[in-house]
């Protein structure tokens, strides 16, 4: 895993517009790491390149491909629904909407400057959850999850009409709009990194020592409460902390689809299903393939760039299929 | 059922299991407005440790509800004492450490494997040691589960699934089990092994997390009036939510209460099938 890893991200790093060689990135990254840069026979160019545009960005795909399919995983398995993810809850759409009323309007507030997009992303999708949960803990108060589901969706079809109602009266912004939903990771800095790391980093620590909860809660509510685990506590604290996970990604990068669903599927079906280990390897699984889409959505048609969404969807589903016929034949 | 010597105040008492008082139960988010549509009407129980006791009564009467109820897991109306104190203010952990419920249903969705099922059951203890492998294999054995302890449950049969439920109730080591129909998919030999599993297993004592040893209480909803009669000391009746007799089994299954639950004339030899289970497992060992 780890030398996978390693090769993931120095093919990342390496290939782009301009190719840096892995010896290259390594005395870059070792010199900035250490402080004693020794750039000697470097274009100084190739040094910013790499560390201040390439390197965060590999790294925001990275984590953000890990968040997401962390938050996948938690949901799938507190829901009891393969297809279940964030997005099923209406984070996305929240956090779009939230997304258009800031491009739409033009507005801008000194205090946020640039992050006014991204925290009303944030809270927008927030807010949806939030609806979500309190109406559906009115109708069950164990928040069954066909209930949890079902709201989620009527929810986020009814922001995503108020989207679309917003869409149409955005004029000449509504390409920024549509490219915001579409999610990019160009224009990622450090500081963007700085901000997701705690966030994605606390998440996993919390989520993988409540695993043998959330393996519990897979068997449904009655099953588990009958084994002592507290159901409602449970479940909500699963479902606000993969909210927060998805919101942050979400509101720096805009929507990024089937990570969250492949990756945490493809873990399961090769290394088995308890949670202690699905959570982290999804974790790592999603970032990696993330971080892989990102590079294969800059460099096949470099300059252009293919939005990272439709790289995920296209590389994804062929290996998501190939993993299934192969399991079907071995098991 | 002998009525309750302690006036209702709180405190422990591990010589009684349960003590039911005005138990009222409903399923929805509205109390119905006319006790007749709730699942439990007035039900009144005191259940010693050390008894097993037999839930019997036709579809429909609040059986399984009774046992959910029971177990802490549905809202309900009244007073449940667990072991002298109120259900209702104990922690999940208590109860789970207390009672074990093995449900007619099995939700199975994801590929764990036989044994993480069932060391699930040891999470109310919150031990993960040596011991903890120890009773997770032995339930796996008496459950008769040794050789599909890996295999993952999405492939296994009805019958062996409601086998690894057992075990996982098993697994939970509470001196109380609440079962509900805990033979109904299982074929005539691990019926056969599983009433003497109960058998033996009423009459053990177990240890609490706290170090309080109890005697043994079996609590099951079966169908087959047979099997209840071999598995319990005493029945309770249940028809449309209400207690319609409760004692010693052969007072119970009087041939004209059965005609008036069931409504047909059950035969004598449907209810005691000269005991059936025992001699089987008789004539085995």
């Amino acid at each position: 895993m780890a030398v996978f890893l390693v090769c993931v991200f120095s093919l990342c790093v390496g290939v782009g517009s301009v190719a840096i060689t892995p010896v290259e990135s390594l005395r870059i990254i070792w010199g900035k790491l250490t402080g004693r840069g020794n750039y000697s026979g470097l274009n100084p160019s190739l040094v910013s390149i790499l560390w201040d545009i390439r390197m965060p960005r590999v790294a925001m795909a990275f984590l953000s491909g890990g968040a997401l399919s962390l938050s996948g995983a938690v949901m799938q398995t507190i829901l009891q629904n393969p297809l279940a993810s964030s997005y099923t809850l209406g984070v996305s759409s929240g956090a779009s909407l939230g997304a258009a009323i800031v491009i739409a309007s033009g507005i801008s507030l000194p205090v946020l400057g640039t992050f006014l997009l991204p925290v009303t992303a944030f809270f927008m999708g927030f807010l949806v959850i939030a609806v979500v949960l309190v109406i559906s803990s009115r109708i069950s108060s164990s928040l069954q999850s066909h209930t949890v589901i079902l709201m989620g969706m009527s929810v986020s079809l009814f922001v995503n009409a108020l989207l679309t109602l917003l869409s149409s009266f955005a004029g000449n912004r509504l390409q920024q709009l549509i490219l915001w939903q579409m999610g990019s990771f160009s224009g990622m800095r450090w500081y963007h990194v700085k901000i997701l790391t705690p966030i994605c980093l606390s998440g996993l620590l919390l989520l993988v020592l409540h695993s043998r909860e959330l393996d519990i809660l897979s068997f449904g509510d009655e099953n588990a409460l009958s084994l002592g685990v507290s159901v409602k506590k449970g479940k909500f604290f699963a479902l606000v902390l993969s909210t927060l996970l998805t919101g942050a990604v979400v509101c720096f990068t805009g929507t990024i689809g089937f990570v969250d669903l492949v990756a945490p599927h493809a873990v399961r079906r090769v290394f088995g299903t308890e949670n202690q280990k699905v959570l982290p390897l999804s974790f790592l699984f999603g970032g990696a393939f993330l971080a892989l889409c990102d590079m294969l959505s800059r460099s096949l048609l470099a300059p252009r760039e293919i939005p990272v969404g439709a790289v995920t969807a296209l590389a994804g589903t062929p290996f998501f299929i190939w993993l299934y016929v192969q399991g079907g034949k071995n098991g | 059922m002998g009525k309750s010597t302690r006036a209702g105040l709180a405190g422990t008492d591990m010589n009684t299991a349960f003590e039911v008082r005005n138990l009222y139960a409903f399923y929805g988010k509205k109390r119905p407005k006319d006790s007749k549509n709730m699942v439990l009407r007035d039900v009144n129980l005191v259940i010693p440790s050390g008894s097993a006791l037999g839930i019997i009564g036709p579809n429909g009467a609040g059986k399984s509800t009774l046992l959910r109820a029971l177990a802490g897991i549905i809202p309900s109306e009244g007073e449940i004492y667990l072991f002298g104190e109120p259900l209702a203010e104990k922690k999940r952990r208590e109860i789970a450490c207390c009672c074990a419920l093995m449900s007619q249903f099995f939700p199975v969705g994801f590929a764990y494997s036989v044994r993480k099922t069932v060391e699930m059951a040891r999470y109310a203890r919150g031990q993960r040691g040596m011991r903890d492998r120890i009773v997770v294999q032995r339930s796996l054995e008496e459950a008769g589960l040794q050789e599909l302890a890996d295999r993952p449950i999405t492939e296994l049969s009805g019958g062996q699934l409601q086998r690894v439920f057992f075990a996982r109730a098993l697994a939970q080591e509470t001196p109380i089990l609440l079962l509900d129909e805990p033979a109904s998919s299982l074929d005539l030999q691990y019926q056969a092994e599983l009433a003497e599993l109960l058998i033996r297993w009423k009459k053990r004592q177990t240890t609490l997390p706290d170090g309080r040893t109890v005697p043994n209480t079996l609590i099951s909803v079966c169908h087959d009036l047979s099997l209840a009669l071999d598995l319990s000391d005493d029945l309770v009746l249940l028809k449309d939510g209400r207690v319609l007799a409760a004692g010693p089994g052969d007072q119970v299954l009087s041939r004209s209460l059965l005609q008036s639950v069931y409504g047909m004339d059950v035969p004598a030899y449907m209810l005691r099938r000269e005991d059936f289970w025992k001699t089987l497992i008789a004539r085995e060992t």
